[in-house]
């Protein structure tokens, strides 16, 4: 590959190759302060191909692929490079990681604990881990929860954190514009422009945390709080998670753990504030 | 291999001395008639086209079709965590702390456990974990 | 009219984990997880006394258990037995 850097997140090493040197620039200016050591050896390889010969320079169009790919991936537009990286370390991770039992989940840290939210695209996670990032709680990751199947503990993963149409001015308002990515717009998601995590996020990626509380955030919505039962909890995590089937036996140990030990709420919230003052006062309630 | 059950199944009546008969718990009393009291954790399908169509996409707006009952009574869309519509099942403010502190809500009968077995199943989608994630995050 | 005869799996072959609203089994030699509730969990403790028909089981589980209408209760148990054969976590004898 023309053009590639080698990146180290929490317990995983990629290394990307790009045609065009756009998308490793902007990775390496925003990855600027995770190990990058050149000759590591990489878990994975992530590749950004042109989808034709003639699509390298006349309307340059990747395909996303690496160790991992999928047949009928769309291709992207090279403006949208780095979100084309992004996603393809994200398939890697989903398709491939096999050291730990991978929750499709957002996740902070606070006193050696962790806070893990989980739901669908537009549900709040990643905003709300983004915000909860900024006041005072370590972030983790905002895209995977990487759960350790002996151990129980949360590894942290700390990527970009992927922010969406209006969820980009609420956190540019509270951060400096040198952990702002460049704006993607108009993407098969909305608007896109990714942070760069606090540098004690990334100093400490290697430092994992006992979940918990687990969350399932519903933006938009009047303030409420349900438990959600256990047995719900576990056929919710089993569909989050992209390898739970894959590991067997030591997975079902450990979400079945996981389960039994760790309160789970749904929260509605109207606002981020909102948000964040329900999870402050569900944290302040566990014993 | 040794089990306990999340009830405690028939507590002898108190009072008297010696022999005291238990209240005996009812399993297998419910209405419908062989139910399934099993739903299996299915695996991600392979990556076919088949089972992009599969997931379901949730609109998160699609405030009118399907609802289901939050303990609260208040309508929420179809999907929505911890909406299981238990019957009679209101949860104080109180009973809602006591749960994430771990202690079991109010006991359910044959009925519910049924009702509830039902409302996992309706959760699981037609995949498992990846195929449905990858879909959703890889535009096609 | 045949009476099938069930038996237990061996005691490593099935985890079973309750939790407070359902109870979890994992059946290693398929490497299936099986979310369950009542009779299952009630029916394997009861199959641990040995194999067993839907009639054997009935009586064992109406000492603990009240059962209803005893035809009914009896039939539901045989196509539980079924459903749990045919997922492997318990054998025909």
């Amino acid at each position: 590959m023309r053009h590639s850097l080698t990146l180290r997140i929490g317990p995983a090493t990629f290394r990307v190759g790009s045609a065009w040197r756009a998308p490793v620039d902007d990775l390496a200016r925003l990855y600027a302060d995770y190990p990058q050591e050149r000759d590591a050896i990489a878990d994975f390889t992530v590749r950004l191909d042109p989808t034709s010969a003639l699509r390298r320079f006349f309307r340059p169009s990747i395909h996303i692929t690496g160790d991992h790919g999928l047949a009928d991936a769309a291709p992207m537009s090279l403006a949208h490079g780095l979100l084309a990286a992004e996603m393809g370390m994200n398939l890697q991770m989903a398709l491939g990681w096999r050291r730990h039992l991978l929750l499709h989940a957002s996740s902070v840290e606070k006193d050696g604990r962790a806070l893990v939210m989980t739901g669908e695209s537009g549900s709040g996670k990643s905003t709300l881990a983004a915000q909860l990032g900024e006041r005072g709680w370590r972030l983790m990751g905002d895209e995977f929860a990487l759960l350790d199947c002996v151990t129980g503990a949360l590894h942290p993963f700390p990527r970009l954190v992927s922010l969406k149409n209006k969820a980009i001015d609420v956190i540019a308002s509270e951060v400096s514009e040198s952990r702002m990515g460049p704006l993607l717009a108009a993407t098969a998601k909305g608007d896109i422009r990714h942070l760069v995590p606090r540098a004690d996020a990334v100093a400490r990626m290697a430092q994992p945390a006992m979940p918990a509380l687990l969350l399932f955030p519903r933006f938009g919505g009047e303030a409420a709080v349900r438990p959600v039962g256990q047995g719900e909890v576990f056929m919710r995590l089993t569909q989050a998670s992209t390898n739970y089937v894959a590991l067997g036996e030591p997975a079902f140990a450990a979400l079945s753990r996981f389960v039994a030990t760790v309160p789970a709420a749904a929260i509605d919230f109207p606002s981020g504030d909102a948000g964040i003052a329900l999870v402050d006062q569900l944290w302040a309630d566990l014993p | 291999m040794s089990e306990q059950r999340p009830d405690q199944p028939g507590t002898p009546e108190q009072g008297g001395e010696g022999f005291t008969t238990p209240s005996r718990r009812q399993l297998l009393m419910g209405g419908a008639a062989a139910a399934s009291a099993i739903v299996s954790i299915r695996p991600a399908l392979a990556n076919t086209a088949a089972s992009v169509l599969n997931c379901t996409i949730p609109v998160p707006d699609q405030a009118h079709a399907g609802q289901y009952i939050a303990p609260n009574g208040q309508l929420v869309p179809a999907g929505t965590p911890g909406a299981f519509p238990g019957t009679g099942r209101t949860f104080t403010g109180e009973q809602v702390k006591q749960a994430l502190r771990g202690r079991p809500l109010p006991g359910a009968s044959y009925d519910q456990n049924q009702a509830y077995l039902n409302y996992i199943r309706r959760l699981q989608s037609g995949t498992s974990g990846f195929t449905c994630y990858a879909s959703l995050q890889m535009p096609r | 009219m045949t009476t099938h005869h069930y038996r237990a799996q061996p005691p490593e072959a099935l985890l079973v984990r309750p939790l407070d609203d359902l109870t979890l089994l994992y059946h290693r030699p398929s490497g299936q997880t099986h979310m369950v509730v009542s009779p299952v969990p009630e029916i394997l403790a009861a199959l641990q006394q040995g194999a067993a028909d839907a009639a054997t089981l009935h009586a064992r589980l109406s000492r603990e258990f009240d059962l209803g209408d005893p035809a009914q209760a009896q039939a539901e148990i045989a196509a539980h037995l079924a459903e749990m054969a045919a997922l492997g976590v318990v054998s025909r004898a």
